[in-house]
């Protein structure tokens, strides 16, 4: 999954905080942010840490404690939902291995999007930007055997 | 314009089922893309549709 907009703290948030205040809830394709979406808030030591948004009242989003503090003005990274347009989604056949490489520089997929939305385009070269794997199947048993990338510049 | 790499990631043997999540952050301060170059899925006996 990729970050499809992003807003920062308003507020400091000490460790093991389970709310954060943002600026906005906004995200690409003109979406509003909401419980069960997925985040990764900028900690203090310039790690990125992965949440789920659990409530959302206002400007405060609710998640499970943070790691450690984040500071006012913390980018907090929105990936939305699985279904959300922007994402890459793989399809591998039933009980089957399917292995997906991409030869260097080209990607099975990285941080970056190109998409059409009710006829307004939404980009971004995705520098700077967190990624997610998820398996998003809710009941037939499946593993992701492994995963391998680059950070890439240019 | 050149292009490089300049750091490498790998993540083996993930074997939870359902909802797995694997989260790789860039930090700020290196201003880079983070690409997935190689992943293999095992899928289950029934459809499923993992999402990258």
């Amino acid at each position: 999954m990729k970050a499809l907009g992003y807003s920062v703290t308003t507020v400091a948030e000490v460790v093991t905080a389970t709310t954060i205040t943002v600026g906005a809830l906004t995200f690409d394709p003109l979406q509003t942010l909401a419980a069960s979406d997925y985040i990764a808030v900028e900690l203090a030591s310039g790690k990125y840490h992965f949440a789920i948004v659990t409530n959302v009242t206002g400007l405060v989003l609710t998640i499970a404690a943070l790691p450690e503090a984040a500071s006012l003005g913390a980018k907090v990274w929105y990936f939305g939902a699985a279904g959300d347009t922007g994402h890459d989604v793989l399809r591998p056949p039933v009980s089957a291995t399917t292995s997906l490489v991409a030869a260097a520089p080209s990607a099975v997929s990285d941080g970056g999007y190109s998409f059409a939305s009710s006829g307004i385009r939404y980009e971004s070269n995705g520098l700077g930007r967190p990624l997610l794997i998820l398996n998003a199947n809710a009941t037939a048993a499946s593993t992701l055997v492994a995963a391998a990338g680059t950070y890439y510049r240019h | 314009m050149l292009n490089s790499y300049f750091k490498g990631w790998n993540i083996k043997s993930h074997t939870e089922n359902a909802g797995t999540v694997i989260f790789d952050g860039v930090q700020p301060s290196i201003n880079a893309i983070a690409k997935i170059n190689s992943l293999t899925i095992t899928s289950g006996a029934t459809a499923h549709t993992p999402t990258g």
